[in-house]
């Protein structure tokens, strides 16, 4: 396996001009870039100046003080933890209320909703104690002021002022995580805060799924429709990290990847895995390649710096598209991932002359039916073995000791895979079955026995006792 | 090391996985002189010496087939020899992708097990990460070691011990010299984690965050974990559940009403048409009963005309096609 230097063993500490993704206490997520000097606003949640958080590793959480500072912090989370003592002198300070610290009811039969009624303290309050500050110290102030104008607090019980005091430090709280940008919460910020049906409606535990499916590795050579401006490339470079190749299978002039800008890989870098071929391309490789003509290389001594640059760029288009085309005449793909919109049932016969044997096929769907209507298709092509349907499903939970159940509302959808094996069917074989043995009947043929319960892949054995009649013989 | 990497043609000491049935896949070590008995019949190791992998090759009669598949970790989670519960491709896939193990990656995976999460594991982490296993069950240790060596997985350093009793440190496996495991990620598939994990401080990354994941069939065994994990300056703890599901397609029908009804309709039209025809029948017996007794035609003779007529019927009906009746697909 040959080294690729572009890509150096990743980096775990928060640098200059790093892409990150910033969690909120709301739960949203947010990508920036670390330039230095730069101003990070998080709205509501207050501001910090980006280089007081370059150094710390990622995962770090922060609190906002004044003048744009921060303070590292143990967790996000607002289980009401202890700053974290190794950074900072004050660490006896509590930064969010107790609720022990006040009175609290066994049961909440003396709680009466009385709506708005109840909190004093007015929105327009509220706004003006948030601008009264630019720290934490003020979240802790409006939580503190919002509970003694609270009408019946001491009337609810110890469980519910907890779940009254998170709800308000999620509101309020001035924190935030910075994290490293993963294929996984890449996919969760793309669901959050933009169409869903931008990927496809494909959910975290699908791409797993997909990954794993697909005998993801690294040193692998796979063939990949992304139609999802992105993120599978990005899921498959993270996972082989810079050893093998990527051929990219679309649709367009030009393949659409903006999602790798957002995530911070450079342009040689996707240059030195990321093989783009269109589908004209794919189909007919001789035809298309006759059409790459290689830059002439005359007079270029005197050409200026930018034209000169122009024709290098032109030089490596050309050779890009001959080794691609190289590796695609080659028909040994280490295996076949479509994530796109294209009807798999036509596609997939188109490219599986080109996928190495027993490798992996892996479809994904947002609908089911379109994989079904695949999946019988592919049950009577013999070139395809083992396949199937697969669905993942994640349900979160409430993770709090003793007070754990399923969170009461999860999204829908997500998406399904098919997975099967390419395989090399030999002609004419005949499969062992029924009625072979039954004083030289007719022999069974595996293919196209419409009346077998099985498909055409696998052979006709039910009974075994059919069986050992015939290995005797 | 085929586990590890891609193989295009199948070679003498090569595994290969073959394919009998549905969920029977056989492992296999490619030696000349051995065979594969199937109830399909045998197959030669040599028959398969310089195929392709995929290839679908004949027993020595001629019928029946197998194919030859190439190891990957899902499809060795099918064939795997079971010693102890295992952890399936739903579960495996997530828990790779939520732990961030990417190549290059250094993981803890305890207990060893059977190993199918061990192949899932080592096959991402590459020939850069590490995989370091532990097994605290001597036999299943000894199995397992065997396995990885036979399969080439060079990434996976095994150990032979009780993590809950004497934690995770580990040492060269050549020079026995002690060092830094310096770990990404932990797995823990025991029966109690909380016991192990207050042992993990000594290997785990110092400089970057650490991904933990325990996999526990009960409720008890998650709350005991939660605490401990707190207790040990574990964050963002969340618990989720895995629900995995295999679909199968097969054809059906889809029907309309209005062809319910059209049949209904044709079943009516039928049964008049059937009276109508039986009376027409009775009507021409009787003429024809009352023609021969004024002709004087004997009994014998009647029955035997009758009898005939019977079987001549019969025999053009089965010579004239047999309507279905109505079928809104054939028109």
């Amino acid at each position: 396996m040959t080294e690729n230097t572009l890509f150096p063993p990743s980096n775990n500490i928060i640098s200059e001009n790093d892409r990150v993704m910033i969690l909120i206490p709301s739960g949203g997520l947010r990508t920036v870039q670390m330039k230095l000097g730069g101003i990070i606003n998080l709205g509501k949640f207050g501001q910090f100046l980006v280089d007081n958080i370059i150094g710390y590793p990622y995962g770090q959480s922060f609190e906002i003080l004044e003048d744009k500072k921060v303070q590292p912090i143990k967790s996000l989370s607002f289980g009401l933890e202890e700053r974290d003592s190794s950074n900072t002198e004050d660490s006896t300070k509590e930064s969010t209320p107790v609720p022990e610290a006040f009175i609290s009811s066994l049961t909440n039969k003396d709680l009466v909703d009385k709506g708005s009624d109840i909190q004093k303290l007015t929105v327009e309050e509220i706004e003006k104690l948030k601008t009264e500050g630019g720290g934490n110290d003020i979240a802790k102030q409006i939580i503190e002021k919002m509970i003694q104008s609270h009408g019946a607090f001491d009337k609810k019980t110890i469980f519910s002022q907890e779940k009254y005091l998170t709800r308000k430090q999620k509101k309020f709280s001035r924190r935030f995580t910075v994290l490293k940008i993963s294929p996984y919460n890449m996919l969760s910020y793309l669901y959050q805060e933009k169409e869903p049906a931008r990927v496809l409606d494909m959910s975290e535990e699908t791409l797993g799924l997909l990954l794993s499916h697909a005998d993801v590795r690294p040193g692998g050579n796979y063939l990949l429709m992304d139609e999802t401006g992105g993120l599978i490339v990005y899921a498959l470079m993270e996972r082989m990290q810079g050893q093998g190749t990527i051929t990219l299978l679309h649709e367009n002039d030009q393949p659409k990847l903006n999602l790798l800008d957002q995530v911070g890989f450079t342009e040689e870098q996707i240059e030195s895995i990321v093989h783009p071929v269109n589908l004209l391309q794919f189909l007919y490789p001789e035809e298309e390649r006759a059409k790459n003509y290689k830059p002439s290389d005359e007079g270029i001594e005197g050409f200026p710096e930018n034209k000169k640059a122009l024709h290098f760029k032109r030089l490596r288009k050309y050779h890009l598209l001959n080794d691609t085309l190289d590796l695609v005449e080659k028909n040994n793909f280490d295996g076949f991932i479509s994530v796109c919109t294209l009807n798999p049932t036509t596609l997939l016969p188109k490219v599986l002359p080109r996928i190495g044997g027993s490798r992996s096929i892996v479809v994904y769907s947002q609908f089911k039916e379109i994989l079904v209507g695949l999946n019988d298709a592919m049950m009577k092509d013999k070139n395809v073995l083992m396949c199937n349907i697969y669905e993942s499903k994640v349900r979160k939970y409430q993770t709090i000791p003793g007070r754990l159940h399923p969170l009461m509302t999860s999204r829908a959808g997500g998406g399904f895979i098919f997975w099967g094996l390419r395989v090399f069917p030999k002609e004419g074989i005949i499969a062992v079955g029924r009625g072979m043995n039954k004083g030289g009947k007719k022999q069974k043929l595996n293919t196209g026995d419409a009346k077998s319960s099985k498909t055409s892949t696998e052979q006709a054995i039910e009974d075994p006792d059919d069986v050992d009649i015939v290995i005797k013989s | 090391m085929s586990f590890l990497e891609h193989k295009t043609i199948i070679k003498e000491g090569d595994l290969v996985l073959a394919f009998i049935g549905r969920d029977n896949l056989k492992p296999i070590y490619v030696t000349p002189g051995q065979a594969v008995n199937t109830r399909y019949g045998t197959f030669a190791h040599e028959s398969m010496i310089g195929l392709p992998y995929g290839s679908q090759i004949t027993s020595g009669k001629g019928y029946g087939f197998i194919y030859l598949l190439h190891p990957t970790p899902e499809l060795w989670t099918i064939s795997l020899p079971h010693r102890t519960q295992i952890v399936y491709t739903p579960d495996s896939s997530y828990i790779i992708q939520r732990l961030n193990v990417i190549s290059g990656s250094k993981v803890i995976e305890s207990g060893t097990g059977s190993g199918s999460f061990t192949h899932a594991f080592a096959r991402t982490c590459g020939s850069k990460g590490k995989v370091f296993s532990y097994e605290f069950h001597e036999p299943r240790y000894l199995q397992a070691k065997n396995e990885f060596e036979g399969h080439g997985l060079t990434n996976v350093h095994l150990t032979h011990r009780d993590v809950c009793a004497n934690g995770f440190d580990v040492k060269d496996l050549q020079t026995d010299e002690p060092f830094y495991a310096d770990v990404d990620a932990v797995f823990l598939d025991l029966p109690s984690p909380w016991e192990a994990i207050p042992h993990l401080q000594s290997v785990i990354a110092k400089d970057r965050a650490v991904g933990i994941c325990c996999f526990s069939p009960c409720i008890e065994q998650v709350t005991k974990t939660i605490e401990a994990l707190q207790k040990h300056g574990w964050i963002d703890i969340e618990m989720t559940e895995i629900a995995g599901k295999k679909w199968d397609s097969r054809k059906e029908m889809i029907r309309e009403v209005d062809d319910a009804v059209e049949r209904l309709k044709d079943i009516q039209k039928r049964q008049a048409e059937g009276i109508e025809k039986k009376k027409a029948w009775i009507e021409m017996n009787k003429k024809q009963k009352e023609k021969d007794v004024a002709n004087g035609v004997p009994l014998d003779e009647r029955k035997r005309a009758a009898q005939e007529h019977i079987a001549e019927n019969k025999r053009k009906k089965q010579q004239t096609e047999r309507d279905y009746g109505f079928n809104p697909w054939v028109n």
